[in-house]
């Protein structure tokens, strides 16, 4: 009985002196310091695009065709028409930089008019297609196009650009071509400003 | 009964035990002077105490081109500074230093153009008695040991408070775009009395 009675003192006198060996035989000091910082998915105009998010001008020219007072048939091809700015040959270029490994765009675009109102034969409206090609980093480009003739949705084929951006300077364009009108057009200023429409609408998301 | 002769037993072995010493010193005292002596010691093992923990947060990391935002790669200090209280009782601390990069654990969509991770310099700042500022530096781009410039702080630490300051200096750019995530690092700091 008396054994017995003792025993737990014994055990906790043991498990002290096992506390104590421990405690001697680490006598560093041992910390972490977690680092961390995030990088917020996003796209950007480099460098940013200028006063109110406009990236450019096409400025198409004349429109009509001297000789019968309708569109230019040089107008209705699929290359790219006019003059760009910034850019070249109808392109207006730009340098975006998504950070994320898809991103999507959305186009779409508004019919060119003078605000002139027609008489018979005549019109003034004027339809084209926008078109936005985007460098891949894989190579190759995506290539989405909006007909403002048609509906449907804001933007063609899709908006997953299926791959990242490339990174490389100019490697967004955007162009107009396939210009279409029925009749006549109404002497005028198509498109904004001075007319009305004319306005392509981009939006580049990260995801 | 027999409980009672127990306790009887046990109380007389007292007895005797108690009896012994007394027997003895008069004994000695009867013989003249005694003299004697009592050594009494202690230890004080060589150690370090205290506790390092925390975290640095740097915030946004890309600048406007998506890569690296450039005020980073300064070397003075990003984002919060970290401090702790060491107590080493030794006159020749050791620190060891080492980091992992920063790391958001995304697949990097092109690896020629994009990356997912940001090396740095991790810093410890080390208060000494004689005073003083002991520096060690670890910068997560390089290979090589474990800390730098060395092991040995070459003096005792000081006893004031936030004796230990950990910085995070030097992020190093690449010319290339930053995925979007959250990046983390981590750095490891051992202080040893010798």
């Amino acid at each position: 009985m008396s054994i017995s009675k003792f025993g737990p003192i014994v055990i906790a006198t043991l498990g002290a002196l096992a506390i104590s060996q421990a405690a001697s035989a680490d006598p560093v000091v041992t910390g972490t310091v977690n680092v961390n910082g995030f990088v917020t998915a996003s796209c950007a105009v480099v460098p940013p695009a200028t006063s109110g998010g406009v990236w450019g001008s096409i400025a198409l020219g004349e429109l009509d065709d001297p000789s019968t007072g309708q569109l230019k048939a040089s107008l209705q091809t699929s290359a790219a028409q006019g003059v760009a700015t910034p850019g070249s040959n109808g392109f207006v270029t730009v340098s975006i930089i998504c950070n994320s490994a898809s991103p999507s765009v959305t186009l779409s675009a508004t019919s060119l008019g003078d605000g002139v109102t027609a008489q018979a034969g005549q019109t003034s409206r004027v339809d084209y297609t926008a078109q936005i090609d985007l460098d891949l980093a894989a190579g190759g480009a995506f290539t989405a196009t909006y007909p403002t003739t048609g509906a449907g949705g804001p933007q063609s084929p899709g908006t997953s650009l299926g791959g990242p951006l490339a990174t490389t300077t100019g490697n967004v364009r955007v162009s107009v071509h396939s210009l279409s009108a029925t009749g006549v057009l109404t002497a005028g200023t198509y498109g904004t400003p001075g007319g009305t429409g004319g306005v392509i609408s981009i939006t580049i998301t990260p995801t | 009964m027999r409980m009672f002769n127990s306790k009887l037993w046990l109380g007389a072995a007292s007895l005797a035990i108690c009896l012994a010493p007394v027997a003895s010193h008069a004994a000695a005292v009867a013989g003249g002077q005694v003299s004697g002596q009592v050594n009494v010691n202690g230890v004080v093992t060589a150690s370090c105490s205290g506790s390092i923990a925390g975290t640095i947060q740097l915030g946004e990391l890309d600048g406007a081109n998506g890569q690296l935002d450039p005020s980073f790669t300064t070397n003075t200090t990003h984002g919060n500074t970290v401090q702790a209280s060491v107590i080493c009782n030794s006159n020749a601390p050791t620190v060891t230093i080492s980091a992992t990069r920063l790391d958001d654990g995304v697949t990097p969509p092109d690896p020629a153009t994009y990356t997912s991770t940001v090396d740095y310099t991790a810093r410890i700042d080390i208060a000494t008695a004689t005073p003083g500022t002991f520096t060690a530096t670890y910068p997560t781009a390089g290979a090589g040991g474990p800390q730098s410039p060395g092991t040995a702080i070459g003096a005792a630490l000081s006893a004031a408070p936030n004796n230990i300051t950990i910085s995070v200096t030097s992020l190093v750019a690449v010319a290339k775009v930053l995925t979007a995530g959250s990046y983390s690092g981590v750095i490891s700091v051992t202080i040893s009395p010798s």
